[in-house]
């Protein structure tokens, strides 16, 4: 076995198979030193993983196995990731980072912004393609959602907490304080099965066929803290609720749009204060026209709120609803 | 310092000038002498025509490539990156601005961290991105906004997000959707109640953050979902309008809405209303029925803005 190394007099032995092309550097450790790893160029650039590479720039260091890292000051101990840019930084397992000053800890996470922390594995599969400072995952005093397979599309301050939740547009508080708050979203929630005049099916963010309740399958505030109280800012939301249920049996159909007002005001820490709703319209078999009806009530966790469909006859039924959510602060900071 | 180079730089066409500092150059075919890595510890991995000159630049491969910035990366054919970490990959790209990046054939993204993705964008404002587009733009005074997908698609206004752009009746964003968020947080004293104008960043209403429309012939079909809340009572009103606006030869002629819904505390569902008029375009301001606060109070309102943008001349 054997490595190719321009200055194999400078610096810590290489790894075996390693080709290290790089000339500057002010430690001794800033080398090629992983098994099959590559440093192509640059300065002060560190290959300590299997397979890593550094393709150019400076100060760079790659742990992770067969990861790769071009830029300046990147940090990559995760396996098969990419980074560019301007330090970043990733323990994450196959994920890409563009940008600078981003942070990944979860998996399979794609990020092109700046300042987006993608905060645990539990969030994996998650996606910000032009924000600054998002938060994907928890990082709250009063929740503990997981939110796999998120999006976050523009904006600033953003931060979804349910799964499959798509962040499309959040706006700075410049205004008012730099807490996350105003922003946009679209939730999709499922539920298939029975459904009785007293039994209601639950639709969930999962798209869990089980109609069981779980924490983070319900819509959940996460607040985030005044920076200058130390207390949860409560929320409000405004959702529109646009959904559609199919009676299997009975090969009928039906769609609807409500609107729905969720209020955590005057509780900073506690529950959800009020939830009202208003059906705006309903399309479909008229045999379903006055027996289906979707609605919102508190949920059995704390600060959510439960989506729920009733029949005023018994069948099987397939539900989705797409909810926009539109959400502030409801304190002045 | 040494560099390692496969020809020394001689200054000749086909040795090159001489290399930088602790570079690599591993390109053999040149058109010109400077067509090497020049820039200290920058790197050239190989192709032809390529230039590395900028500190820790480095050129990946392919043909007539050049990457001044520092930390800057090119790859493929005829692509520029020219700012502090930038990178231009694929063919005819230009990365202009720092952490700026433009992949794809003949993108630019020439404002600091924007991005321009597919054929022929051009990611001017800052922050702002172009994902899979053709034809499309962010102006510079569409920060933190986004397109993505479709073609001839264009962003104006800050964090607006554009999806499915057509180009049927030319780029520029004569026919898109976009989605938009407007807001405020005002404190209003003993007495009667005010109207409060929404603003695209809450701040006091001015020129630079009204709803301008960007053409001076256009239709805007809004779906406003909107929401007002009273801090000091933690009372809430939420509500969904259906707004026209057309603007014809540059001023606005029409600005009609109708409520589709309206949802909260009695109190506030009895009072607050979402008005809109021509005001800069357009404006969204939620409006008293009368009342009076014993106190000050301070509301706070905004509102989500689905806009179906459509050229009308």
């Amino acid at each position: 076995m054997g490595n190719y190394v321009l200055t194999p007099n400078i610096g810590n032995a290489r790894g075996n198979y390693a080709v290290d092309f790089n000339f500057l550097k002010t430690g001794a450790d800033m080398v090629a030193s992983g098994y099959a790893s590559i440093l192509m160029g640059g300065g002060d650039n560190t290959a300590t993983g299997s397979y890593a590479s550094v393709m150019g720039g400076f100060n760079n260091i790659v742990s992770g196995e067969a990861s790769t890292v071009v830029g300046a000051y990147n940090e990559c101990d995760g396996a098969n990731s990419f980074l560019f840019g301007y330090s970043n930084k990733s323990s994450a397992f196959t994920s890409f980072a563009g940008g600078r000053y981003n942070q990944l800890k979860g998996n399979y996470h794609f990020v092109f912004g700046e300042y987006c922390t993608m905060l645990n594995d539990l969030n994996r599969h998650a996606t910000i393609l032009n924000c600054q400072t998002a938060y994907i995952g928890t990082d709250s005093s009063d929740g503990d959602a997981q939110a796999p397979n998120t999006a976050i599309f523009s904006g600033g301050f953003a931060w979804p907490v349910h799964e499959g939740e798509q962040v499309r547009v959040s706006r700075f508080y410049e205004a008012i304080g730099l807490l996350k708050a105003v922003q946009s979203s679209v939730i999709t929630m499922f539920y298939q099965g029975p459904v009785t005049n007293t039994a209601h099916g639950q639709l969930q963010t999962n798209g869990d066929m089980s109609n069981v309740p779980n924490l983070g399958r319900d819509l959940t505030m996460l607040h985030d803290l005044n920076p200058i109280t130390g207390v949860p800012v409560p929320l409000v939301w405004g959702l529109t609720v646009n959904w559609t249920a199919i009676d299997l049996v009975n090969n009928r159909v039906i769609t609807g749009e409500d609107t729905v007002m969720v209020n955590r005001a005057n509780s900073a820490g506690g529950s959800i204060f009020s939830v009202e709703s208003v059906n705006i319209a309903k399309a479909g078999d008229a045999a379903l026209n006055s027996s289906i009806m979707l609605y919102a009530i508190s949920s059995m966790y704390p600060n959510s709120i439960t989506i729920k469909f009733r029949s005023n006859y018994s069948s099987n039924f397939r539900v989705v609803a797409r909810i926009q959510m539109l959400q502030d602060m409801s304190n002045p900071v | 310092m040494a560099n390692f180079s496969l020809q020394i730089g001689d200054g000749s066409v086909k040795n090159g000038n001489p290399r930088g500092s602790s570079s690599i150059d591993l390109q053999l075919l040149r058109t010109a002498a400077t067509q090497v890595a020049s820039g200290t510890a920058s790197m050239i991995v190989g192709g032809a025509n390529n230039t590395a000159n900028g500190l820790y630049a480095a050129v990946m491969g392919g043909y007539s490539n050049l990457s001044s910035g520092t930390y800057s990366v090119t790859g493929g054919a005829g692509n520029i990156a020219s700012a502090e970490s930038s990178l231009a990959m694929g063919a005819g790209n230009q990365a202009t601005a720092n952490g700026s990046a433009a992949i794809g054939l003949e993108n630019i993204a020439s404002a600091a961290a924007s991005i321009a993705i597919g054929n022929a964008n051009n990611a001017a404002a800052i922050n702002s991105a172009i994902i899979n587009s053709v034809g499309s733009a962010t102006y510079s005074t569409a920060p933190y906004s986004t397109i993505i997908g479709g073609a001839g698609g264009l962003t104006y206004l800050p964090g607006q997000l554009v999806t499915n752009p057509r180009s049927q009746y030319g780029v520029g964003g004569n026919f898109q959707v976009s989605e938009l968020l407007v807001f405020r947080e005002v404190s209003q004293p003993a007495g009667p109640y005010t109207s409060i104008q929404f603003t695209l960043d809450g701040l006091t209403p001015a020129v630079t953050n009204q709803l301008l429309i960007n053409s001076a012939n256009k239709v805007w079909q809004v779906v406003s979902e909107w929401m007002l809340i009273n801090t000091t009572t933690s009372q809430v009103v939420v509500g969904k309008d259906l707004v026209v606006v057309h603007k014809v030869g540059g001023l606005v002629r029409l600005v009609t809405s109708t409520n589709i819904s309206k949802v909260g505390d009695l109190s506030m569902t009895s009072q607050w209303s979402a008005v809109y008029n021509t005001a800069n375009d357009m404006s969204v301001t939620m409006m008293p029925a009368g009342g009076s606060a014993l106190g000050t109070t301070v509301f706070r309102g905004s509102a989500k803005l689905t806009i179906t943008e459509l050229k009308s001349n």
